[in-house]
């Protein structure tokens, strides 16, 4: 078995490091809805992207958490176990030789996902899974990642009967990443924060000793979604090398179509996990008995998405005409700096999205009357009319010592057609 | 002249709420191609009327019914500007 209880959350940074790799909650709406996102550049050969992010960031863990683990099946063991634990599903490694072989499993996150989201795929999904066996591999049996393969042949999307994935030897077949530098994380500062009635740092010291129920799936079914512990690293490195290909194929105009669409995930993100939290028996035993006012709300949500891993959010002003938060370490400007040095523009695009969609839930959405998370919902709230739409002021990546959004109502277009997305300061 | 607001319109209604920058980001190489700027709000604004190079609305049309998931109606590529 393996547990995350065992490693102690950073409660100054909010950040939770597992075996070297910082660890972040997400669910299958945002996982997917990135993944489709980068995938639908078809002129960007994504795959070796997806597969080699998540080879990168599992070898890593993995080399360190099996350091002091010398039998080959107790290594398998814990890869296995700790793949459960993220909520990524079930692996059976027991057939794998050094040589490779076959992994089949009718239980992976994003297969089951995907199709959970989109229906059917034409093709198989799970990039992740596919660069986690192949990282895993690697570090079972210690060998360089460059000289492993992986590949799959069948998904559980696609109407298979299971995933099958297919490990070798030979040069990699996906992308073998620079090496990322030491994280570097600035100081949090004692911002004044609205005075409210929510005691956040018990609400987040809970939700971080809060263990996420796994099912006989190897799934984590909870807040009416699939949620997973990953790693930032991973959606970092998704996120900012497929933008680097899109900068280099289509300038500037291809960037800012893509930093819509990974907001897009962030708001999609916070509407069906925090929306889900938001309505859950868990918030109500916890948080709901402090709130008086809907800024209570707010508070609350961000006092538990510091339990996530995401960074230190600090609460500047809110109220109906819009919200600031400031981030300290926010994990995508980290894992930016780490792997590209500074940016040149705003890449804290999960948070900008989070923070729209919070205050889309508890200022539209009337979050409080536990209102059903659907898709024809969602759509009711934002195809038409006015949203939040948020935007950075600075960003941590780019040298600012946090990263900083404000959420406004965006003003009605002619015709009542909703506004979305978020100007990156440059 | 090719309404292909009337297709991007088509997306919105029919698609995701994020439906213009799925097309956008499926046909950006021929927008760089073609050197034409399009964004999801330039096209909110865009009159009916506008010159795209066939090759651009066909793809355009293609990414639309990819992202909706079914055909564009046979009533969007039929309509015609008038020249009166």
């Amino acid at each position: 078995m393996f547990d995350f209880a065992e490693f102690d959350y950073d409660f100054v940074a909010n950040r939770l490091v597992v075996g070297g790799e910082p660890m972040v909650l997400h669910c299958h709406h945002y996982n997917v809805f990135l993944q489709r996102s980068i995938q639908d550049a078809e002129y960007i050969d994504s795959a070796p992207i997806l597969v080699g992010a998540a080879a990168e960031v599992a070898f890593a863990q993995l080399t360190d958490l099996l350091a002091r683990t010398a039998d080959l099946p107790a290594r398998k063991a814990t890869v296995e176990a700790l793949y459960r634990a993220c909520g990524l599903g079930l692996i059976d490694l027991g057939a794998l030789t050094e040589r490779g072989g076959d992994v089949r499993t009718r239980s992976t996150h994003y297969s089951i996902g995907w199709k959970e989201k989109f229906g059917r795929s034409g093709t198989p999904v799970d990039f992740f899974s596919t660069g986690f066996l192949a990282g895993a591999l690697a570090a079972i049996y210690g060998l360089p990642l460059a000289d492993v393969q992986a590949r799959q042949t069948a998904c559980l999307s696609t109407g298979a009967a299971e995933d099958m994935f297919v490990l070798g030897r030979g040069p990699a077949n996906f992308t073998i990443f620079a090496q990322r530098q030491s994280p570097v994380l600035n100081p949090v500062a004692d911002d004044a924060e609205p005075a409210t009635s929510v005691d956040r740092q018990a609400i987040t010291r809970a939700v971080a000793a809060m263990p996420l129920p796994v099912n006989a799936e190897g799934l984590i079914a909870i807040f009416g979604l699939y949620l997973t512990r990953l790693y930032a690293d991973y959606y970092n490195r998704i996120s900012f090398a497929f933008e680097r290909e899109m900068t280099e194929a289509a300038g500037r105009q291809g960037v800012e179509v893509a930093a819509d669409l990974f907001i897009e995930a962030g708001h999609i993100c916070a509407f069906n996990t925090l929306g889900g939290i938001m309505t859950s028996p868990e918030w109500d035993a916890l948080v709901l008995p402090m709130l008086k006012t809907r800024e209570d709300w707010f508070h609350g949500i961000f006092a538990w998405w510091n339990a996530c891993g995401y960074g230190f959010a600090k609460v500047i002003e809110v109220s109906a005409t819009g919200a600031t938060i400031r981030v300290y370490n926010d994990y995508e400007s980290i894992g930016y700096r780490r792997m590209y040095g500074a940016a040149d523009h705003g890449i804290s695009y999960l948070v900008t999205g989070g923070l729209a969609g919070v205050m889309n839930l508890i200022y539209l959405g009337d979050i409080h009357t536990k209102p059903e998370l659907t898709p024809e919902f969602y759509d009711r709230l934002f195809k038409r009319g006015r949203a939040y739409q948020a935007r950075m002021t600075t960003c941590q990546a780019m040298g600012d010592p946090y990263t900083e959004i404000r959420a406004e109502l965006a003003a009605a277009a002619e015709g009542e057609q909703r506004l979305e997305g978020a100007g990156v300061s440059a | 002249m090719f309404d292909v607001k009337g297709v991007f319109d088509w997306a919105k209604e029919n698609g995701e709420v994020k439906a213009v920058d799925r097309i956008l980001i499926k046909v950006m190489l021929l927008l760089i191609k073609n050197k034409i700027t399009l964004t999801a709000a330039t096209i909110e604004k865009m009159e009916t009327r506008m010159a795209l190079p066939e090759e651009l609305t066909r793809a355009i049309v293609r990414a639309a019914e990819e992202v909706v998931g079914k055909p564009v109606p046979d009533f969007l590529p039929a309509r015609e500007t008038s020249n009166v």
